[in-house]
């Protein structure tokens, strides 16, 4: 390898890299900027991440959806972890509820100007006794400074706390702020 | 291989002072021997470290969300170092200090994974740490491949192995084609390896597929994967001691191929005694165990530093274990150490005996050739 080359090489590898982690920042700010703005209440379990720093765990009203919601699965379904779709309208003070859910692939209907689908995880599984499914939608986390999680989390089980989410046009969704009632506790910049 | 280089610098001065050859001729041998083994260099070996120390601090600072430092100027100071560090590895290489190039390159790797961590903090993304891994494990191995670094492929490996642990280990009820698809990513930087001729990189991947068995075999107990695991280590250890030209060509694992079969044979043996844990066979699987271990020894110890090393450890480890296990049955376990060293004595007794013969005759042929 010549001289320039290797050089050149470095360069590219860099540009590569950046190029990909500029790629996933601009998607998650498009999500911020342009999604749908949905009131969730929520919950605390805990916090701690090793790699990331203090996060609290968080639980929203829509993290089990009652399995009758599941229109597709009056058929059997399985046991492995699939993609699901909510579909969520504003309930009573105007935190949104689930309405409808399906499995693999987005419910067939458009949905109508006040509701919004939202895209989860769960592990569908009909055939045992559950009520309910469980469903990550990979906002669970809530990152915070170094050694604040646990006053969160303290708080955060005092209060009544919602946390106002975007919704992409695919489902994919970002938390934009957590708030105490009225009072807005943070809110995310775009970037 | 510095133990190496100073064992035949010894033998031949020995030589030469007792004038089996000539001064001329030792010092050419020392100098040769000089050329080819090198070994590590201090200074190689502490840049290293330092690289490990710095990649950490880099990680911890960015898991530690320091708000005095805005976000932005966080991503910002990343991307700064990943250009950095590429482009400035790439100037050391070219100014022949080729360690401190590598060492620049894994730390513009490391940022690279920081700033995946970031973006991940930044966005409140929760549950794609496999994803983040393997983001971070494709970047590093198209940068090993592109500059041909032997450090970036080593790291490379480490992540692999790392999005394996976490993907298997979490999800039980995918583990066979997360498998699958750690042996596909596994086989893909193990042919980087080649081109960026990183044989440590190789043998961590062959070592990792002994954790790969254990992990599926915790999620489901089934006697084949020790099986299968165990099967292919005997392969690996035969193959190199018998074929050990053929093991270098076709698998680059030079003289470790031995010590790596025997590891995997061990993890199986290990895997089928936890399976047999109340039950008769684990006498069997005990024994199976000793007896490859006496048969590795036989084998390939006499040439083999390292293998020796981990007979002897895991000869140790096993007479605990199976004193801990059949501690119920005190006077079971007696007799089966009773046995088991009788056995060995007579071995030993019979092959020191050998030995004798083949030294004897060795020296016989010497006599002739004189």
């Amino acid at each position: 390898m010549t001289r320039r080359w290797l050089i050149i090489l470095a360069f590219l590898v860099a540009a590569a890299q950046i190029s990909v982690l500029s790629w996933t920042i601009l998607g998650r700010a498009s999500i911020l900027r342009d999604g749908s703005e949905i009131v969730l209440s929520v919950e605390p379990v805990d916090p701690r991440d090793l790699l990331r720093g203090d996060y609290v765990t968080l639980a929203y009203n829509i993290s089990d959806i009652p399995l009758e919601l599941f229109s597709d699965l009056a058929n059997g379904g399985s046991t492995v972890a699939e993609t699901v779709y909510v579909r969520l309208r504003p309930g009573g003070e105007g935190i949104w509820a689930p309405i409808a859910a399906s499995v693999g692939a987005p419910l067939s209907n458009p949905p109508l100007a006040d509701e919004v689908d939202i895209r989860g995880h769960a592990r569908v599984n009909v055939h045992s006794r559950q009520e309910t499914v469980r469903v990550r939608y990979g906002i669970e986390r809530y990152y915070v400074p170094e050694g604040e999680g646990r006053e969160i989390e303290r708080n955060l089980g005092l209060g009544s706390f919602t946390v106002r989410v975007a919704v992409a046009a695919d489902g994919a969704s970002q938390i934009k702020s957590l708030h105490d009632g009225d009072r807005m506790l943070y809110q995310e910049p775009l970037y | 291989m510095v133990s190496y280089a100073s064992k035949v610098k010894r033998d031949i001065e020995r030589w030469v002072e007792a004038g089996i050859i000539g001064s001329d001729t030792g010092s050419k041998l020392a100098a040769d021997v000089a050329q080819h083994h090198r070994g590590a260099s201090l200074g190689a070996m502490l840049a290293t470290m330092a690289s490990a120390l710095l990649a950490a601090s880099i990680l911890i600072f960015i898991a530690a969300n320091w708000e005095v430092i805005p976000r932005l100027t966080r991503v910002a100071f990343l991307f700064l170092l990943i250009l950095v560090g590429y482009v400035s590895g790439a100037i050391l290489k070219l100014r022949e200090h080729g360690t401190f190039g590598e060492v620049a390159w894994v730390l513009a790797a490391v940022s690279f994974g920081a700033a995946i961590a970031l973006t991940s903090q930044m966005y409140h993304i929760s549950g794609d740490e496999t994803q983040a891994l393997i983001m971070w494990c494709v970047g590093t191995g198209f940068a090993a491949a592109v500059l041909q670094s032997r450090y970036l492929t080593v790291l490379a490996a480490l992540l692999a192995i790392c999005w394996m642990t976490v993907a298997v280990s979490e999800n039980a009820s995918k583990a066979t084609s997360l498998s699958l698809q750690y042996l596909g990513l596994g086989s893909t930087v193990y042919a980087i390896s080649y081109w960026t001729r990183s044989r440590a990189a190789r043998q961590i991947l062959v070592v990792s597929l002994s954790l790969l068995g254990f992990l599926n075999f915790l999620h489901e107990p089934a006697l084949a994967y020790p099986m299968v695991l165990g099967g292919g280590g005997v392969a690996l250890f035969l193959l190199s001691v018998w074929k050990p030209v053929f093991v270098q060509r076709w698998l680059g694992l030079g003289s470790s191929g031995s010590v790596l079969g025997l590891l995997a044979f061990i993890t199986a043996a290990g895997m089928a005694q936890l399976d047999y844990i109340d039950t008769d066979g684990f006498l069997f699987a005990s024994a199976a165990v000793f007896i490859g271990l006496v048969g590795a020894m036989l084998l390939s110890g006499r040439d083999n530093r390292s293998l020796r090393w981990l007979v002897y450890l895991t000869f140790s480890a096993e007479l605990a274990v199976v004193y801990l296990v059949m501690i119920g049955t005190m006077l079971g376990t007696a007799g089966f150490f009773l046995v088991g060293g009788l056995v060995l004595a007579a071995l030993a007794w019979f092959i020191s005996r050998f030995e004798r013969q083949i030294r004897g005759d060795r020296y016989n042929e010497g006599g002739w050739a004189q």
